[in-house]
Protein backbone atom coordinates (compact mmCIF):
# COMPACT_ATOMS: atom_id res chain seq x y z
CA UNK A 1 0.00 0.00 0.00
CA UNK A 2 1.20 3.47 -1.02
CA UNK A 3 1.99 5.78 2.20
CA UNK A 4 0.80 9.02 2.36
CA UNK A 5 3.21 12.18 2.07
CA UNK A 6 2.08 13.36 5.31
CA UNK A 7 3.17 9.81 6.80
CA UNK A 8 6.18 9.82 5.04
CA UNK A 9 7.06 13.48 6.75
CA UNK A 10 6.40 12.02 9.74
CA UNK A 11 8.69 9.21 9.08
CA UNK A 12 11.41 11.51 7.59
CA UNK A 13 11.83 13.44 10.71
CA UNK A 14 12.44 10.73 12.86
CA UNK A 15 15.35 9.96 10.96
CA UNK A 16 14.14 7.64 7.87
CA UNK A 17 16.15 8.29 4.92
CA UNK A 18 14.19 5.88 3.00
CA UNK A 19 11.29 7.99 3.65
CA UNK A 20 12.75 11.11 2.31
CA UNK A 21 13.78 9.70 -0.76
CA UNK A 22 10.17 8.18 -1.50
CA UNK A 23 9.33 11.97 -0.68
CA UNK A 24 11.44 12.87 -3.31
CA UNK A 25 11.31 10.65 -5.96
CA UNK A 26 7.86 11.30 -5.91
CA UNK A 27 7.95 14.73 -5.97
CA UNK A 28 11.02 15.00 -8.53
CA UNK A 29 9.30 16.28 -11.42
CA UNK A 30 6.38 18.04 -10.57
CA UNK A 31 8.88 20.35 -8.98
CA UNK A 32 11.53 20.34 -11.69
CA UNK A 33 8.22 20.88 -14.32
CA UNK A 34 8.17 24.26 -12.19
CA UNK A 35 11.41 25.10 -11.71
CA UNK A 36 12.40 24.69 -15.39
CA UNK A 37 9.46 26.63 -16.32
CA UNK A 38 10.27 29.22 -14.24
CA UNK A 39 14.10 29.82 -15.16
CA UNK A 40 14.44 28.13 -18.51
CA UNK A 41 17.48 26.35 -18.28
CA UNK A 42 17.71 22.79 -17.68
CA UNK A 43 21.39 22.80 -15.32
CA UNK A 44 19.20 25.51 -13.57
CA UNK A 45 15.93 23.48 -13.17
CA UNK A 46 18.16 20.58 -11.67
CA UNK A 47 19.94 22.82 -8.99
CA UNK A 48 17.28 24.48 -8.03
CA UNK A 49 15.28 21.64 -8.03
CA UNK A 50 17.87 19.87 -5.50
CA UNK A 51 17.71 22.78 -3.49
CA UNK A 52 14.26 22.53 -3.06
CA UNK A 53 14.61 19.24 -1.57
CA UNK A 54 17.36 20.10 0.51
CA UNK A 55 15.57 23.22 1.79
CA UNK A 56 12.03 21.69 2.59
CA UNK A 57 14.29 18.62 4.83
CA UNK A 58 16.02 21.93 6.31
CA UNK A 59 12.69 23.23 7.43
CA UNK A 60 10.30 20.22 7.56
CA UNK A 61 9.68 20.90 11.26
CA UNK A 62 7.85 24.13 9.87
CA UNK A 63 5.59 22.04 7.46
CA UNK A 64 2.72 22.15 9.82
CA UNK A 65 0.03 20.02 7.34
CA UNK A 66 -2.46 22.56 6.90
CA UNK A 67 -1.90 22.31 2.82
CA UNK A 68 -0.49 19.15 1.45
CA UNK A 69 2.84 18.66 1.26
CA UNK A 70 3.46 19.02 -2.59
CA UNK A 71 1.75 22.72 -2.03
CA UNK A 72 4.26 23.42 0.43
CA UNK A 73 6.93 21.69 -1.55
CA UNK A 74 5.73 24.25 -4.76
CA UNK A 75 5.85 26.91 -2.35
CA UNK A 76 9.60 26.59 -1.55
CA UNK A 77 10.18 25.67 -5.13
CA UNK A 78 9.08 28.82 -6.40
CA UNK A 79 10.92 30.80 -3.72
CA UNK A 80 13.98 29.36 -5.00
CA UNK A 81 13.81 30.20 -8.29
CA UNK A 82 12.85 33.70 -7.84
CA UNK A 83 15.90 33.84 -5.48
CA UNK A 84 17.89 32.42 -7.92
CA UNK A 85 17.11 35.02 -10.62
CA UNK A 86 17.15 37.66 -8.56
CA UNK A 87 20.70 36.27 -6.68
CA UNK A 88 22.59 35.11 -9.46
CA UNK A 89 21.16 37.87 -11.70
CA UNK A 90 20.52 35.25 -14.10
CA UNK A 91 18.05 36.61 -16.40
CA UNK A 92 15.56 33.60 -17.86
CA UNK A 93 17.24 31.59 -20.41
CA UNK A 94 15.41 30.57 -23.61
CA UNK A 95 16.02 27.18 -25.09
CA UNK A 96 14.13 24.75 -22.83
CA UNK A 97 12.68 22.88 -26.18
CA UNK A 98 16.02 22.54 -27.57
CA UNK A 99 15.97 18.40 -26.27
CA UNK A 100 12.24 18.05 -28.17
CA UNK A 101 11.99 15.67 -31.06
CA UNK A 102 10.24 17.44 -33.96
CA UNK A 103 11.41 20.51 -35.35
CA UNK A 104 8.16 22.04 -35.50
CA UNK A 105 7.68 21.54 -31.75
CA UNK A 106 11.01 22.63 -31.34
CA UNK A 107 10.41 25.73 -32.58
CA UNK A 108 7.11 26.63 -31.02
CA UNK A 109 8.56 25.23 -27.33
CA UNK A 110 10.87 27.79 -27.68
CA UNK A 111 8.17 30.30 -28.90
CA UNK A 112 6.06 29.18 -25.82
CA UNK A 113 9.37 29.84 -23.53
CA UNK A 114 10.56 32.82 -24.55
CA UNK A 115 7.06 34.03 -24.31
CA UNK A 116 6.67 32.54 -20.58
CA UNK A 117 10.16 34.22 -20.00
CA UNK A 118 8.79 37.44 -20.35
CA UNK A 119 6.26 37.29 -17.90
CA UNK A 120 7.27 38.42 -14.23
CA UNK A 121 8.27 35.39 -11.70
CA UNK A 122 4.63 35.91 -10.11
CA UNK A 123 3.06 35.76 -13.19
CA UNK A 124 4.96 32.82 -14.88
CA UNK A 125 4.70 30.99 -11.34
CA UNK A 126 1.26 31.22 -11.57
CA UNK A 127 0.65 30.15 -15.33
CA UNK A 128 2.77 27.22 -14.67
CA UNK A 129 1.17 26.00 -11.16
CA UNK A 130 -2.19 26.02 -13.27
CA UNK A 131 -1.48 25.17 -16.44
CA UNK A 132 1.69 22.33 -15.88
CA UNK A 133 0.34 21.04 -12.67
CA UNK A 134 -3.16 21.55 -12.55
CA UNK A 135 -3.66 23.31 -9.14
CA UNK A 136 -6.30 24.95 -8.56
CA UNK A 137 -6.75 28.84 -7.46
CA UNK A 138 -6.31 27.62 -3.66
CA UNK A 139 -3.93 26.05 -3.98
CA UNK A 140 -1.89 28.32 -5.93
CA UNK A 141 -2.56 31.17 -3.55
CA UNK A 142 -1.80 29.07 -0.98
CA UNK A 143 1.94 28.51 -2.65
CA UNK A 144 1.87 32.09 -3.59
CA UNK A 145 0.92 33.35 -0.39
CA UNK A 146 -1.16 35.42 -1.81
CA UNK A 147 -5.27 35.92 -2.25
CA UNK A 148 -7.13 33.51 -4.37
CA UNK A 149 -8.37 37.04 -6.58
CA UNK A 150 -4.93 37.58 -6.83
CA UNK A 151 -4.20 34.30 -8.30
CA UNK A 152 -6.89 34.75 -11.08
CA UNK A 153 -5.99 38.22 -11.81
CA UNK A 154 -2.25 36.89 -12.41
CA UNK A 155 -3.73 34.43 -14.42
CA UNK A 156 -6.18 36.48 -16.86
CA UNK A 157 -3.04 38.67 -17.12
CA UNK A 158 -0.72 35.81 -18.16
CA UNK A 159 -2.75 34.42 -20.37
CA UNK A 160 -3.60 37.61 -22.19
CA UNK A 161 0.21 38.45 -22.09
CA UNK A 162 0.87 34.93 -23.93
CA UNK A 163 -1.79 34.94 -26.27
CA UNK A 164 -0.53 37.91 -27.57
CA UNK A 165 2.83 36.65 -28.08
CA UNK A 166 1.81 33.57 -29.25
CA UNK A 167 -0.81 34.61 -31.43
CA UNK A 168 0.09 33.05 -34.87
CA UNK A 169 0.82 29.24 -33.50
CA UNK A 170 -2.18 29.17 -30.99
CA UNK B 1 -26.09 34.40 -31.91
CA UNK B 2 -25.12 35.95 -28.88
CA UNK B 3 -29.07 36.21 -28.71
CA UNK B 4 -29.36 32.48 -29.09
CA UNK B 5 -27.21 32.06 -26.15
CA UNK B 6 -28.52 34.46 -24.05
CA UNK B 7 -29.68 32.41 -21.27
CA UNK B 8 -29.27 34.92 -18.36
CA UNK B 9 -25.92 35.98 -19.59
CA UNK B 10 -24.04 38.35 -22.47
CA UNK B 11 -20.66 37.49 -24.35
CA UNK B 12 -19.42 40.26 -22.24
CA UNK B 13 -20.06 38.66 -19.01
CA UNK B 14 -19.10 35.26 -20.36
CA UNK B 15 -15.81 36.57 -21.22
CA UNK B 16 -14.72 37.35 -18.13
CA UNK B 17 -15.56 33.91 -16.99
CA UNK B 18 -13.81 32.10 -19.55
CA UNK B 19 -10.76 31.71 -17.33
CA UNK B 20 -12.37 30.33 -14.44
CA UNK B 21 -14.82 28.26 -16.99
CA UNK B 22 -11.67 26.45 -18.00
CA UNK B 23 -10.33 26.00 -14.58
CA UNK B 24 -13.35 24.79 -12.96
CA UNK B 25 -13.60 27.65 -10.47
CA UNK B 26 -17.22 28.38 -10.85
CA UNK B 27 -19.53 27.15 -8.69
CA UNK B 28 -21.90 24.72 -10.51
CA UNK B 29 -24.81 26.75 -12.12
CA UNK B 30 -22.50 29.36 -13.30
CA UNK B 31 -20.42 26.53 -14.80
CA UNK B 32 -23.59 25.41 -16.41
CA UNK B 33 -24.91 28.76 -17.98
CA UNK B 34 -21.40 29.47 -19.41
CA UNK B 35 -21.15 26.04 -20.67
CA UNK B 36 -24.44 26.56 -22.26
CA UNK B 37 -23.41 29.79 -23.56
CA UNK B 38 -20.47 28.52 -25.36
CA UNK B 39 -21.76 25.51 -26.95
CA UNK B 40 -24.20 28.44 -28.63
CA UNK B 41 -21.91 31.08 -29.59
CA UNK B 42 -18.76 31.17 -31.71
CA UNK B 43 -17.08 33.87 -30.49
CA UNK B 44 -17.04 32.54 -27.11
CA UNK B 45 -16.53 29.20 -28.36
CA UNK B 46 -13.29 30.28 -29.96
CA UNK B 47 -12.13 32.31 -27.13
CA UNK B 48 -12.45 29.67 -25.10
CA UNK B 49 -10.63 27.47 -27.82
CA UNK B 50 -7.70 30.45 -27.46
CA UNK B 51 -7.31 29.39 -23.67
CA UNK B 52 -7.31 25.70 -23.94
CA UNK B 53 -4.47 25.23 -26.67
CA UNK B 54 -2.82 27.97 -24.92
CA UNK B 55 -2.52 25.38 -21.79
CA UNK B 56 -2.02 22.21 -24.05
CA UNK B 57 0.84 24.18 -25.55
CA UNK B 58 1.94 25.76 -22.28
CA UNK B 59 1.62 21.74 -20.73
CA UNK B 60 3.28 20.11 -23.75
CA UNK B 61 6.02 22.40 -23.50
CA UNK B 62 7.36 21.65 -20.06
CA UNK B 63 5.97 18.36 -19.93
CA UNK B 64 7.95 17.00 -23.12
CA UNK B 65 10.91 18.77 -21.93
CA UNK B 66 10.88 17.37 -18.12
CA UNK B 67 10.19 13.51 -20.03
CA UNK B 68 13.53 13.80 -21.26
CA UNK B 69 14.98 14.23 -17.88
CA UNK B 70 16.99 11.29 -16.71
CA UNK B 71 16.44 11.85 -12.94
CA UNK B 72 18.17 8.41 -11.98
CA UNK B 73 20.99 10.72 -10.50
CA UNK B 74 18.86 13.29 -8.73
CA UNK B 75 18.41 11.32 -5.36
CA UNK B 76 21.63 9.92 -5.47
CA UNK B 77 22.96 13.64 -5.44
CA UNK B 78 20.96 15.28 -2.42
CA UNK B 79 21.82 12.09 -0.59
CA UNK B 80 24.81 12.86 -1.38
CA UNK B 81 24.43 16.57 -0.36
CA UNK B 82 22.67 15.91 3.00
CA UNK B 83 24.55 13.13 3.78
CA UNK B 84 28.26 14.36 2.98
CA UNK B 85 28.48 17.38 4.85
CA UNK B 86 27.31 17.11 8.05
CA UNK B 87 29.39 14.45 8.54
CA UNK B 88 32.38 15.13 7.50
CA UNK B 89 32.42 18.15 8.97
CA UNK B 90 31.75 17.18 12.39
CA UNK B 91 34.51 17.19 14.60
CA UNK B 92 35.72 20.63 13.70
CA UNK B 93 34.26 22.65 16.89
CA UNK B 94 36.32 25.14 18.87
CA UNK B 95 37.67 28.84 17.87
CA UNK B 96 41.13 30.18 16.73
CA UNK B 97 42.56 33.49 16.50
CA UNK B 98 42.96 35.24 13.18
CA UNK B 99 44.60 34.20 10.13
CA UNK B 100 44.79 35.62 6.44
CA UNK B 101 44.62 34.36 3.11
CA UNK B 102 48.06 34.08 1.67
CA UNK B 103 50.87 32.50 2.74
CA UNK B 104 53.12 35.26 3.53
CA UNK B 105 50.09 37.06 5.30
CA UNK B 106 49.45 33.75 7.19
CA UNK B 107 52.78 33.43 8.12
CA UNK B 108 52.78 36.96 10.04
CA UNK B 109 49.92 36.49 11.67
CA UNK B 110 50.87 33.36 12.82
CA UNK B 111 53.95 34.97 14.27
CA UNK B 112 51.72 37.19 15.98
CA UNK B 113 48.99 35.26 17.37
CA UNK B 114 51.23 32.25 18.08
CA UNK B 115 47.82 29.96 18.35
CA UNK B 116 48.76 28.44 14.91
CA UNK B 117 51.84 26.97 14.10
CA UNK B 118 53.20 27.43 10.71
CA UNK B 119 54.65 24.17 10.28
CA UNK B 120 56.19 24.46 6.43
CA UNK B 121 56.34 27.45 4.09
CA UNK B 122 58.52 27.25 1.29
CA UNK B 123 58.52 29.01 -1.97
CA UNK B 124 59.30 28.26 -5.72
CA UNK B 125 60.46 24.76 -4.86
CA UNK B 126 58.10 22.49 -7.05
CA UNK B 127 58.34 19.10 -6.94
CA UNK B 128 60.93 18.68 -4.05
CA UNK B 129 59.31 16.96 -1.17
CA UNK B 130 59.33 18.56 2.66
CA UNK B 131 60.44 16.25 5.11
CA UNK B 132 57.96 14.08 6.33
CA UNK B 133 55.44 15.76 8.65
CA UNK B 134 53.56 15.35 11.43
CA UNK B 135 51.24 18.00 11.84
CA UNK B 136 48.58 16.99 14.49
CA UNK B 137 46.80 14.58 15.58
CA UNK B 138 44.21 15.00 13.24
CA UNK B 139 46.08 15.09 9.80
CA UNK B 140 49.85 14.01 9.16
CA UNK B 141 51.13 14.79 6.08
CA UNK B 142 53.52 12.40 5.07
CA UNK B 143 55.04 13.89 1.87
CA UNK B 144 54.06 17.08 -0.55
CA UNK B 145 55.35 18.27 -3.42
CA UNK B 146 53.65 21.26 -5.65
CA UNK B 147 53.91 23.05 -9.28
CA UNK B 148 52.50 26.02 -7.68
CA UNK B 149 54.65 28.99 -6.54
CA UNK B 150 54.63 28.68 -3.14
CA UNK B 151 52.65 26.21 -0.88
CA UNK B 152 51.61 27.15 2.81
CA UNK B 153 51.15 24.54 5.37
CA UNK B 154 49.56 25.52 8.20
CA UNK B 155 48.34 23.61 11.60
CA UNK B 156 45.85 25.20 14.02
CA UNK B 157 46.01 23.35 17.01
CA UNK B 158 43.13 23.88 19.04
CA UNK B 159 40.91 22.56 16.52
CA UNK B 160 43.31 20.39 14.59
CA UNK B 161 42.54 21.89 11.30
CA UNK B 162 45.13 21.48 8.71
CA UNK B 163 45.56 23.50 5.97
CA UNK B 164 47.56 23.29 2.66
CA UNK B 165 47.28 26.56 0.86
CA UNK B 166 48.64 27.21 -2.70
CA UNK B 167 49.55 30.88 -3.98
CA UNK B 168 49.57 31.14 -7.48
CA UNK B 169 51.00 34.90 -7.29
CA UNK B 170 53.79 35.05 -9.22
CA UNK B 171 52.50 32.63 -11.96
CA UNK B 172 51.08 35.50 -14.05
CA UNK B 173 47.58 34.18 -13.58
CA UNK C 1 11.48 31.83 4.18
CA UNK C 2 14.50 30.41 3.29
CA UNK C 3 16.85 33.04 5.16
CA UNK C 4 15.19 32.31 8.79
CA UNK C 5 15.06 28.19 8.01
CA UNK C 6 18.66 27.96 7.23
CA UNK C 7 20.18 28.20 10.73
CA UNK C 8 18.34 24.96 11.50
CA UNK C 9 19.56 23.24 8.61
CA UNK C 10 22.62 21.75 10.24
CA UNK C 11 21.35 20.62 13.37
CA UNK C 12 18.69 19.46 11.94
CA UNK C 13 20.36 17.42 9.10
CA UNK C 14 22.84 16.09 11.82
CA UNK C 15 20.35 14.42 13.93
CA UNK C 16 18.35 13.33 11.19
CA UNK C 17 20.89 12.01 8.52
CA UNK C 18 23.52 10.48 10.85
CA UNK C 19 22.09 7.17 10.98
CA UNK C 20 23.28 5.46 7.64
CA UNK C 21 26.57 5.58 6.56
CA UNK C 22 27.50 4.53 2.95
CA UNK C 23 30.88 3.37 4.43
CA UNK C 24 29.72 0.44 6.50
CA UNK C 25 30.34 -2.20 3.53
CA UNK C 26 34.41 -1.57 4.28
CA UNK C 27 35.23 0.80 1.85
CA UNK C 28 36.52 4.48 2.82
CA UNK C 29 34.12 7.09 2.05
CA UNK C 30 35.34 10.45 0.61
CA UNK C 31 33.95 13.62 0.52
CA UNK C 32 34.91 16.24 -1.50
CA UNK C 33 33.78 20.04 -0.85
CA UNK C 34 34.54 22.98 -2.87
CA UNK C 35 33.85 26.07 -1.44
CA UNK C 36 34.31 29.26 -2.49
CA UNK C 37 35.14 32.32 -0.42
CA UNK C 38 35.04 35.73 -1.97
CA UNK C 39 35.48 39.10 -0.29
CA UNK C 40 33.63 42.50 -1.06
CA UNK C 41 29.93 42.37 -1.41
CA UNK C 42 27.77 41.22 1.40
CA UNK C 43 28.70 39.26 3.40
CA UNK C 44 27.07 35.59 2.69
CA UNK C 45 28.07 32.27 4.30
CA UNK C 46 26.35 29.13 2.95
CA UNK C 47 24.45 27.04 6.07
CA UNK C 48 25.55 23.59 4.29
CA UNK C 49 28.81 24.76 5.63
CA UNK C 50 27.63 26.32 9.37
CA UNK C 51 29.76 23.30 11.19
CA UNK C 52 32.48 24.94 9.74
CA UNK C 53 32.03 28.50 10.56
CA UNK C 54 34.21 28.48 13.05
CA UNK C 55 37.47 27.39 11.03
CA UNK C 56 36.64 29.25 8.17
CA UNK C 57 35.85 32.82 10.21
CA UNK C 58 39.49 31.42 12.12
CA UNK C 59 41.73 31.14 9.31
CA UNK C 60 40.78 33.04 6.60
CA UNK C 61 39.31 36.30 6.72
CA UNK C 62 36.67 36.02 3.33
CA UNK C 63 33.41 37.96 3.67
CA UNK C 64 31.24 35.08 2.16
CA UNK C 65 31.79 31.03 1.46
CA UNK C 66 29.48 29.39 -0.36
CA UNK C 67 29.67 25.70 -0.79
CA UNK C 68 29.78 25.02 -4.96
CA UNK C 69 29.78 21.48 -5.11
CA UNK C 70 29.87 18.40 -3.14
CA UNK C 71 30.81 15.36 -3.69
CA UNK C 72 30.81 11.71 -1.65
CA UNK C 73 31.93 8.58 -3.02
CA UNK C 74 32.86 5.10 -0.97
CA UNK C 75 36.13 4.14 -2.25
CA UNK C 76 37.64 1.17 -2.05
CA UNK C 77 41.69 0.77 -0.17
CA UNK C 78 43.91 0.64 -3.17
CA UNK C 79 41.05 2.27 -5.50
CA UNK C 80 41.67 5.80 -7.01
CA UNK C 81 38.80 8.28 -7.94
CA UNK C 82 38.68 11.61 -9.30
CA UNK C 83 36.55 14.35 -8.27
CA UNK C 84 35.90 17.24 -10.56
CA UNK C 85 36.85 20.81 -8.57
CA UNK C 86 35.33 24.07 -9.95
CA UNK C 87 37.33 25.93 -12.36
CA UNK C 88 38.49 22.93 -14.55
CA UNK C 89 40.54 21.01 -11.96
CA UNK C 90 40.43 17.79 -10.44
CA UNK C 91 41.07 16.02 -7.44
CA UNK C 92 42.34 12.33 -7.18
CA UNK C 93 42.04 10.55 -4.38
CA UNK C 94 43.69 7.13 -3.77
CA UNK C 95 42.90 5.38 0.02
CA UNK C 96 45.61 3.39 0.77
CA UNK C 97 45.15 1.65 4.31
CA UNK C 98 43.43 2.38 7.72
CA UNK C 99 46.45 2.87 10.44
CA UNK C 100 45.61 3.77 13.77
CA UNK C 101 42.57 5.11 13.41
CA UNK C 102 44.07 7.04 10.26
CA UNK C 103 43.23 7.06 6.80
CA UNK C 104 46.40 7.26 4.64
CA UNK C 105 45.83 7.98 1.45
CA UNK C 106 47.08 10.31 -2.24
CA UNK C 107 46.04 13.60 -2.54
CA UNK C 108 46.33 14.93 -5.97
CA UNK C 109 44.55 18.42 -6.93
CA UNK C 110 45.41 19.18 -10.39
CA UNK C 111 45.14 21.75 -13.04
CA UNK C 112 45.35 20.71 -15.91
CA UNK C 113 48.58 18.10 -16.09
CA UNK C 114 49.93 20.55 -13.44
CA UNK C 115 50.08 18.95 -10.06
CA UNK C 116 49.01 22.03 -7.55
CA UNK C 117 49.12 19.34 -4.41
CA UNK C 118 50.50 16.30 -4.34
CA UNK C 119 50.53 15.05 -1.06
CA UNK C 120 50.62 11.43 0.84
CA UNK C 121 48.47 12.46 4.02
CA UNK C 122 46.83 10.20 6.72
CA UNK C 123 43.37 12.10 7.94
CA UNK C 124 41.97 10.71 11.08
CA UNK C 125 38.99 9.07 10.77
CA UNK C 126 36.23 11.86 10.46
CA UNK C 127 39.31 14.44 9.52
CA UNK C 128 39.34 17.32 7.26
CA UNK C 129 42.00 18.50 5.31
CA UNK C 130 41.73 21.65 3.40
CA UNK C 131 43.36 22.41 0.35
CA UNK C 132 43.05 25.86 -0.30
CA UNK C 133 44.98 28.96 -2.70
CA UNK C 134 43.44 28.48 -6.09
CA UNK C 135 41.75 31.63 -7.73
CA UNK C 136 38.07 30.49 -9.06
CA UNK C 137 35.87 33.47 -10.00
CA UNK C 138 36.54 36.38 -7.47
CA UNK C 139 37.72 34.43 -5.08
CA UNK C 140 39.61 31.15 -4.18
CA UNK C 141 38.52 27.48 -3.90
CA UNK C 142 39.01 25.94 -0.33
CA UNK C 143 38.84 22.24 -0.63
CA UNK C 144 37.75 20.29 2.07
CA UNK C 145 38.79 16.76 1.89
CA UNK C 146 37.18 13.93 4.27
CA UNK C 147 37.52 10.60 5.21
CA UNK C 148 35.32 7.92 7.06
CA UNK C 149 35.30 4.62 7.53
CA UNK C 150 32.33 3.90 10.08
ZN1 LIG D 1 -20.84 34.74 -26.52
Amino acid sequence: MERTDTELVRLTRQGDRGAFQELVERHQRKVYAVLLGMLHDHDAAWETSQETFIEALCCLDRFKGEASFSTWLYRIAVNVAIDYQRHERHPPRVGVADTTVAAQSREIGERVCAAIAQLTPEHRAAILLREVEGLSYEEISRVMECAKGTVMSRLHYARKKLQAQLQDCL
Amino acid sequence: MAIAARAGMTCREVEKLLDLFLDGELEARTMRTVALHVTRCEPCEALLQGLERLQDVVGDTIGDAVAEVDFARFWPSIAAEVDGVQRSWRGLGGRVRALARTPLVIAAAMAAALVVSAIALWREMPAIPPPPTVVNNQVRIDTLTSDAPAVALLSESATNTTVIWISEEGRGR
Amino acid sequence: MRAAARPLAAVFLGALLAAASAARAGGVAVTVGSVLATDGGQPEFDPRLVAMKPQFDSLFRYSSYRLMKQERRVLDWGQGASFDIPGGRYLVIAPKELRDSKVSMQVMLLEGGRPLVDTSVALRDHGVLLVGGPKQLEGVLIVAIGADTE
